[in-house]
């Protein structure tokens, strides 16, 4: 059955033999250590599956919730925050405990081929060990070709907004998701979603730094006219990106009938 | 809102203000603020109790509760009433971001007891409430106000919303009446003496509250500052676009400046407060040019205006709905009755 709300403490309405069926629980679901009994644990809608062959079961709740625990093989967007031994800090959200990124989780990374990053950087990361009771560990490295995958530094010329985890979840999983869709006709973008929340976007080319030496150019006519060009490509990347996010976040408080007319509110004048 | 700002959120801040844009986060709606435009406002003043306010400055958000006791006042200063200010900041709230290259709390605790120095010197040093009105019988008895600022919920720009909602809250706030009974007369025989009794008229359908004597509004107003150049670009030249002065800034703007002004004026054209302080912990923070320093008194003043009108707008219209509200028209001399 789909669409039940439940709430911590009910009795969860599934096969009670729980020895004979194979069950699997996922997040909301907590199995009492003493007497093995289920039970949901946070309030939200149940979702349950069975097989057809009437031998296995999953269960889980899904819950809308701010606060990100991280889990093996979340995809991740954290901040380098320091750096300990050979591991960076790195932080997934504000006021969590920060998670470690060893030298070693990159490609082709070795002791003296480690990678340079700098307090502020951000990565995209796979989240690799997630035991409770010692720190989280994160991986930009594909698990299945050992390469980049997508995963590592993210661009500076992007930008980082945060969302709810639900949203992100969304976003990420939902192959035919509306809300990039209907922000795929407006604009061509480039976007890393993190399941704890946050996500980064670029549009275009995104901002990058001017260089403070401009006035060294000031003599020359056509050097200027061209700096003159780049800055309004930069100015409209920037709104474009801006645009994009303030949409996004939007998205979130909106019913879907309305996104088009959220899109247009949010490029209004670009 | 996140506290821990990547070089990515950073990036796009500096370049979104080279290009006169405003980071468009804390609006609802599309398009971005103003260099000099406040976030909406939103006044909720209480229907139980005087002096109870709670102030929505876009997601800031504080609640200001004022309280009245009788007391003895100091020694030095028989004649005047006691007011006190006190800021608290639960726990959770980070006021700062959590800065990447040092970590230590002293920052925090250091923004507030600025907080509390920039109220106490906006409200109560500038004398914006008559402390001798306070006065019920010199060097015995007189009114002892005791203002809490609580906040809910910190989105940057906690001063000027502090100094707001004191504001609507002293002006919304009344103390019962007080009838001073002189034990001299009535007695001429005794030679006790001493002072004279007081009658404190609490239930106000008796008698009415009496409002506090407000001498002038004082409204405080923070500019952030921004060096868009390097450092030494902004201490040799005179380049005046390289700095740029935000009103009301953000969480994220007030993580990522350089400095920042407040600046605390009235609707007469006085200037109460001027405090110029570093946002990195050096010593002042950006330097300004002085005439432009003026320009910037100059040019708030309707801002001084228009906040100073829609306190008093608000508290009026409160009393009015009150008014109508507990049916004191037919406490009039003039009801039909």
């Amino acid at each position: 059955m789909s669409d039940t709300i439940i709430l911590p403490g009910d009795k969860l309405p599934i096969d009670e033999d729980i020895f004979t069926v194979k069950t699997t629980i996922g997040p909301g679901i907590y199995k009492k250590p003493k007497t093995q009994e289920l039970i949901p644990s946070a309030a939200g809608t149940l979702h349950y599956e069975r097989a057809k062959s009437s031998s296995q079961q999953l269960i889980y709740i899904e819950s809308n919730s701010k606060r990100y625990i991280p889990h093996t093989n979340d995809y991740v967007i954290g901040i380098i925050t320091g750096a300990i031994g050979e591991s960076y800090k790195v932080s997934l959200q504000s006021n969590s405990t920060p998670v470690l990124l060893s030298f070693w989780a990159f490609p082709n990374a070795s002791k003296k081929n480690r990678p340079n990053l700098k307090n502020g950087q951000a990565v995209y990361a796979r989240v690799s060990q997630d035991i409770p009771e010692i720190e989280t560990e994160l991986e930009c490295i594909d698990p299945t070709s050992g390469k980049e995958g997508g995963f590592g530094v993210l661009d500076e010329s992007g930008y980082i907004f945060d969302v709810h985890l639900n949203f992100a979840r969304e976003l990420l999983f939902n192959p035919k998701t509306i809300f990039l869709e209907t922000l795929a006709t407006r604009c061509q973008f480039e976007i890393a979603i993190g399941i704890n929340g946050k996500i980064w976007i670029k549009c275009g080319n995104g901002v990058k730094k001017e260089a403070n030496d401009g006035s060294n150019n000031n003599q020359d006519q056509g050097e200027d006219q061209e700096m003159i060009d780049v800055s309004e490509e930069n100015l409209k990347d920037l709104k474009s990106t801006l645009a994009a996010a303030t949409f996004l976040t939007r998205c979130q408080f909106v019913t879907q009938d309305k996104l088009k007319q959220e899109l247009n509110n949010a490029f209004q004048g670009i | 809102m996140s506290k821990e700002l990547s070089l990515n959120q950073k990036n796009y801040l500096i370049q979104a203000l080279k290009s006169n844009i405003r980071l468009s986060t804390s609006t609802n709606t599309g398009g971005s603020r103003k260099f000099n435009q406040f976030r909406p406002i939103d006044i909720k003043l209480s229907n139980t109790r005087y002096g109870s306010v709670e102030l929505s400055l876009g997601k800031t958000k504080v609640m200001v509760n004022i309280t009245s006791r009788i007391t003895e006042p100091y020694q030095d200063r028989p004649f005047e009433g006691i007011m006190t200010i006190n800021c608290e900041i639960p726990n959770h709230i980070k006021l700062q971001s959590n800065d990447t290259t040092n970590n230590n709390n002293d920052n925090e605790d250091e923004f507030i007891n600025l907080i509390n120095r920039a109220l106490d010197r906006a409200i109560r040093r500038s004398n914006a409430v008559d402390l001798e009105n306070l006065c019920i019988i010199a060097g015995e008895k007189v009114w002892e106000l005791i203002i809490d600022l609580q906040v809910l919920n910190y989105d940057g720009n906690l001063i000027d919303s502090g100094c707001l909602a004191i504001i609507t809250a002293l002006l919304d706030f009344k103390k019962p009446d007080v009838t001073i009974n002189n034990n001299n007369t009535s007695n001429s025989s005794s030679t006790s003496g001493g002072g004279g009794n007081i009658i404190v008229h609490d239930d106000e359908m008796k008698r009415p509250f009496i409002e506090l004597s407000i001498l002038h509004i004082p409204i405080c107003l923070t500019f952030s500052l921004f060096n868009l150049g390097s450092k030494e670009t902004n201490l040799k030249t005179n380049d005046i676009d390289q700095e740029i002065w935000l009103l009301d800034g953000d969480a994220m703007e007030e993580s990522c400046r350089d400095g920042y002004l407040i600046m605390t004026m009235n609707q007469n054209h006085e200037l109460i407060q001027l405090s110029k302080i570093g946002g990195g912990g050096n010593n002042g923070g950006v330097s300004i040019d002085g005439q432009q320093l003026i320009n910037l008194c100059h040019e708030s003043i309707d801002e001084i205006n228009r906040l100073t009108n829609l306190v008093k707008s608000t508290v009026k219209n409160h009393q009015l709905n009150r008014y109508n509200n507990e049916n004191y028209k037919l406490l009039e001399s003039s009801a039909d009755r």
